[in-house]
């Protein structure tokens, strides 16, 4: 019983990075429209943004922002110079998918080639353990699940109280009747990409720091958790996402404590499957999210 | 032995992976349906043969763990293999049934694809986990290595002809057209009077069929079958000779893995190998690869020997509110 | 109906096409002489221009260092050929054949290099993973194959190429026990990483604790590359173990004993791994999240080993030493054992090549096994040109290497000695003890 207790406990170290990164996809999607795949590899990227930054003394927690502005950049650049243009000429969702598959293969495998497929390593940051409530948590744990509440609290009232906020809320809702009100939807773009391609790289170094070591196929490895996460929370509901990314990371934690721990990363899978199949607008999902759900 | 077997190699992988394309074709190109986890029913045709043939798996010092262990006659196991494909295609399809926009579909799966790898290679006793299968006998051991080779290559010749006349009845003709019909716009087609449910499932599994088909041959010729051969970018390389040679045209996908599969991803083998870091030129095919997928959806999304159809007036694509 | 003329000529257009794109250039692995292959099937004779070595290993995908590694005492070993005349008046080379460490991969690369790679004479196998499906190739193309492969499948079969001179993995496992129990830990865990190919070692591991008055606490197989294995390691601590019997890829094993350090209070059980984990990759992950303190004395790399005071080891390390291609990294290859088969594998090769006067490998097959059997009035030499020496003199002589004396088996199987070594501040390992053959096997 202790065991699942403490299982728990990494459960919400653990899904809170999922989260995380969970909210940012989830955000690009409102925003965008495009279930965008390469969101894994763009997390890789911060990851080695960081190393590189550390190799050179600088401090994690310090890379872990320089990761998210510079990720925040390309994916900027990445819409406007690729994803948009297809968006423009009518290409069908699909391709759009298949685009942004193998966009992250490209992009995977330059960081292969330049990096090597060596395991890499920020070195030990998790600081001291702390026990309280039944839970054992590392120092770095602790700040990255505060960190993470952080960017929920700023992201909501981001999305609440500023006017960028509502038109990007309206833009997510209903681009056409956003534009014909007059709200520039390629400038709200460009920021909404800005700021999930962001999220994506605090991701990303956060994910490096608490994996402690890593490889290029990080990214990959938590994308599939990360969008069940987003989908389980409902699309688009930031949120939402953040509870997915705690009931993802819970639920695989738990999983492992009591049973195979090699089937731990099913439960992320099993999560998404259900999801879709049984209820695709998840468990916030709006009826604007779920109508672009269904076909036709 | 040299060049003789190379060429033998790459006929065979030729072969094979212009089934695994006619089926995904049949599947994405003609039919509609985005299944990424196709790679899963090529694996499924390989393991049922694996297991038809291999013998108890106590054999060899029972250093592997597998599931059936029976030692069936070669034609009888390509059979299994195909029929494996066909059923795994099947259930496959019934996750897909439900009414998703397309791209959510191809992510669930995908997501299927992933989950599928992780459980085989998760369970030992299952298909000896992540090590894989190996030992599978080639049917045609007992004749000299020559004869041996060549004989593979025909009977992969052979399923390809009989495989091609089959894929002909459903890409052409009034199937292929009411497919195409289901892929362009289903609501139509079903108020046509076309059954689509059960025409998708129809699809998958004849699609599968011929991935598992695939599986089968590849594997008997191989002798052997890993968790690492059929990870989820084995899909993108088969949709991209779909996507490069021409969706929905099985001439033109032919070509795409021509291009793809075999001078591509052969070739760049050929390339001189940097000492220091070997691995660059398989790195360098998947990027050509990729690249090539995004260059050809931009500038010529129908391929390079696009589809023969008849041209109706196109109803404008995707309203952007959703 | 025209289509299907177009489509005769299309087919015919594709297996053409297919056929002309296996020829073309031979890539950058290839001898100095003309593009055709030397034929697997033809006996007798000598070829012209420099024998090729064919190094069978992981050069990319997750093992790829592991391949990079352990096919550097190639160089080694041909160095000191050619310094020495060559064999036959040719000289011998190392050409690297990426396995990729899967077999659907593995097939057409291997197939490619014997197709396109002049005068492949002998072969080098270095991965578990795929050595099921590259030996039966090698052997059909009857390329003599010396493989350090541990699976147990090996240790009974009908390949009459394949030559192995370090022990399977059971052996490896029951040599883990030993060395775990000699060091008072009596209660251990065994963890592996899924996947790895070390589950060939649990056998070992299982059946000879119990003999030795031990005791396997807990038995547990973790996935690979996870971001967190706390659930995991709250089990382990929870069966005490006093030492760890432990199988992982760096990246899993960094994440792993980083959780345990934070878990169990900054205290870590010894680990006992393979020596399959020495590599500066293993050792620069670990170092980097539990410290150098722990991992050059709490870590235990046992399996098979040999003197490093013997005038073999002297000159093999000296060739390390000398070739700027493997002169970083003398220190670790010349502490364990499968780099110096791969060493002693090709000297042994080449003085057969001598005594049947052939390259060819179904000529000089059959002498490998002389080469290495001791008999009256032989000539016991420790390197390849003591032994050319010798040949050349008209007498008998009896190879006994870096790897000590190698006596092959009726499956040409030799499982040599075991040690245990610990690491070096600087990444190197040392010897720290021996562990009988016999008493390893004993415990099967």
């Amino acid at each position: 019983m202790h065991l699942i207790i403490e299982s728990v406990g990494f459960g919400v170290a653990t899904g809170a990075v999922i989260g995380l990164g969970a909210v940012g996809f989830s955000v690009q999607f409102g925003i965008s429209n495009i279930l965008n795949i390469t969101y894994g590899a763009l997390m890789t990227l911060s990851a080695y943004v960081g190393l590189l930054l550390i190799n050179r003394g600088v401090s994690a927690w310090i890379a872990l922002p320089i990761g998210a502005v510079v990720v925040g950049l390309v994916s900027v650049l990445y819409n406007r110079a690729l994803l948009a243009p297809l968006v423009r000429r009518g290409t069908p969702p699909v391709a759009m998918v298949i685009t942004t598959v193998a966009a992250g293969t490209i992009l995977q495998y330059v960081i292969v080639a330049i990096a090597g497929p060596s395991s890499q390593s920020y070195g030990e940051q998790s600081g001291q353990t702390l026990h309280f409530l039944g839970l054992t948590l590392s120092e770095g744990q602790v700040v990255i699940i505060v960190l993470t509440a952080v960017l929920m609290l700023g992201l909501h009232l981001l999305l609440t109280r500023t006017t960028l906020g509502k038109a990007m809320r309206a833009t997510s809702s209903n681009r056409t009747l956003a534009r014909s009100c007059g709200i520039s939807t390629s400038r709200v773009s460009d920021i909404s990409w800005l700021i999930s391609g962001a999220l994506c790289g605090a991701a990303g170094v956060a994910l490096a720091i608490t994996t402690v070591s890593f490889d290029f196929s990080l990214g990959g490895l938590f994308l599939i958790p990360m969008i069940a996460a987003a989908i389980l929370g409902g699309i688009g509901q930031p949120y939402g996402a953040m509870l997915g990314g705690l009931i993802v990371g819970v639920s695989s934690e738990v999983f492992a404590a009591v049973s195979n721990p090699n089937y731990k990363d099913i439960v992320a899978f099993a999560i998404l499957i259900i999801v879709l199949l049984v209820r695709p607008r998840g468990l916030f999902g709006t009826g604007s999210s779920t109508r672009r759900l269904m076909e036709g | 032995m040299g060049w003789e077997y190379y060429a033998v190699v790459l006929l065979v992988y030729l072969g094979t992976d212009l089934l695994a394309v006619w089926g995904l074709n049949l599947e994405f190109g003609v039919a509609g349906v985005a299944n990424l986890a196709y790679i899963v029913v090529v694996a499924a045709g390989a393991y049922a043969y694996a297991v038809c043939t291999l013998g108890p798996s106590s054999n060899d010092g029972g250093f592997q763990a597998y599931i059936g262990g029976l030692s069936l006659p070669f034609p009888v196991a390509l059979l299994a293999g195909s029929a494996a494909g066909a059923v795994v295609g099947t259930l496959i399809g019934i996750t897909g049934l439900k009414r998703l926009r397309q791209d959510y579909q191809a992510v669930a799966m995908l997501v299927v694809s992933l989950m599928i790898v992780t459980l085989v290679s998760a369970d030992s006793g299952l298909f000896n986990g992540s090590t894989g299968l190996a030992l599978i006998p080639n049917p045609f051991a007992s004749l000299d290595p020559q004869t041996e080779r060549w004989s593979y290559v025909a009977l992969v010749a052979v399923c390809c002809l009989i495989g091609l006349f089959v894929l002909r009845r459903f890409t052409t003709g009034p199937i292929g057209r009411t497919l195409r019909a289901m892929r362009d716009d289903d609501t139509a087609a079903s108020a046509a009077g076309k059954d689509v449910v059960r025409l998708r499932l129809v699809v998958q599994a004849v699609g599968g069929a011929f991935g598992g088909l695939s599986g089968a041959l590849l594997v008997g010729f191989i002798g052997g079958w890993s968790p690492s051969a059929w990870a989820y970018v084995e899909t993108l390389a088969f949709l991209s000779c779909v996507i490069v040679g021409g969706r929905g045209s099985d001439r033109g996908v032919s070509a795409g893995t021509l291009v793809i599969a075999v001078l591509l991803l052969q070739g760049v083998q050929f390339l001189p190998q940097i000492a220091s870091s070997p691995g660059l030129s398989e790195d360098f095919g998947w990027m050509i690869l990729g690249g090539a997928t995004i260059v050809f959806i931009w500038f010529r999304p129908q391929g390079v020997l696009p589809e023969r159809r008849p041209r109706y007036a196109k109803r404008s694509s995707s309203d952007p509110s959703g | 109906m025209g289509s299907a003329n177009r489509w005769r000529v299309c087919t015919l257009v594709a297996v053409a096409t297919a056929v002309l794109s296996g020829c073309g250039s031979s890539g950058g692995s290839g001898g100095s002489s003309g593009g055709g292959a030397s034929g697997g099937g033809a006996s007798g004779g000598s070829q012209s221009g420099a024998v090729s070595i064919g190094v069978i290993a992981p050069f990319t995908g997750p093992a790829a260092q592991f391949g990079k590694l352990l096919g550097s005492p190639c160089y080694a070993a041909t160095d000191l050929i050619n310094k020495a005349g060559g064999v036959l008046g040719h000289q011998i080379h190392c050409t690297s054949i990426d396995d990729t460490g899967d077999a659907a991969d593995a097939v057409p690369n291997v197939t490619r290099a014997i197709a396109t790679t002049s005068n492949l004479d002998m072969t080098i196998g270095l991965e578990s993973n795929t050595a099921a499906t590259t030996v039966p190739l090698v052997n059909a193309a009857k390329i003599p194959m010396v493989t350090t492969n541990g699976l147990v499948a090996f240790s009974k079969n009908n390949y009459p190429y394949y030559w192995r001179l370090t022990p399977s993995d059971d052996a490896n496992g029951a040599a883990f026990a030993v060395w775990a129990v000699r060091k008072g830990y009596k209660n251990v865990a065994v963890v592996f990483q899924n996947g790895i190919g070390s589950e060939g070692n649990l056998p070992g591991v299982r059946s000879a604790m119990p003999k030795l008055g031990g005791k396997l606490g807990l038995q547990l197989t973790i996935p690979a590359d996870s971001a967190s294995y706390s659930s995991e390691v709250a089990k382990v601590i929870a069966a005490k173990p006093g030492a760890l019997i432990w199988s992982a890829d760096p990246q899993t094993t960094a994440t792993f004993m980083s959780e345990y350090k934070q878990l169990n209070n900054g205290a870590l059980p010894a680990m006992i791994t393979a020596t399959d984990s020495l590599t500066p990759d293993f050792f620069n992950a670990l170092t980097k999240v539990v410290g150098t303190n722990y991992v050059t004395h709490d870590v235990y790399l046992v399996g098979s080993s040999f003197s490093q005071t013997t005038p073999a080891f002297k000159i093999y390390k000296g060739a390390l030493s000398a070739d700027p291609k493997t002169s970083a990294i003398a220190n670790v290859l010349s502490a364990v054992g499968p780099p110096a088969s791969v060493y002693d594998g090709i000297n042994i090769l080449a003085l057969a090549m001598i005594m049947s006067k052939s390259t060819v490998g179904s000529t000089y097959n059959s002498d490998i096994t002389k080469v290495v059997a001791p008999k009256p009035g032989a000539v016991v030499v420790d390197n390849y040109a003591a032994g050319k020496q010798a040949l050349a003199a008209g007498k008998q002589i009896q190879y006994v290497g870096v790897l000590g004396p190698v006596v092959f088996n009726k499956y040409h199987n030799s499982a040599g000695t075991f040690a245990a070594a610990v690491f070096a501040a600087n990444g190197s390992a040392n010897r720290v003890g021996a562990i009988s053959g016999p008493q390893v096997l004993g415990l099967l």
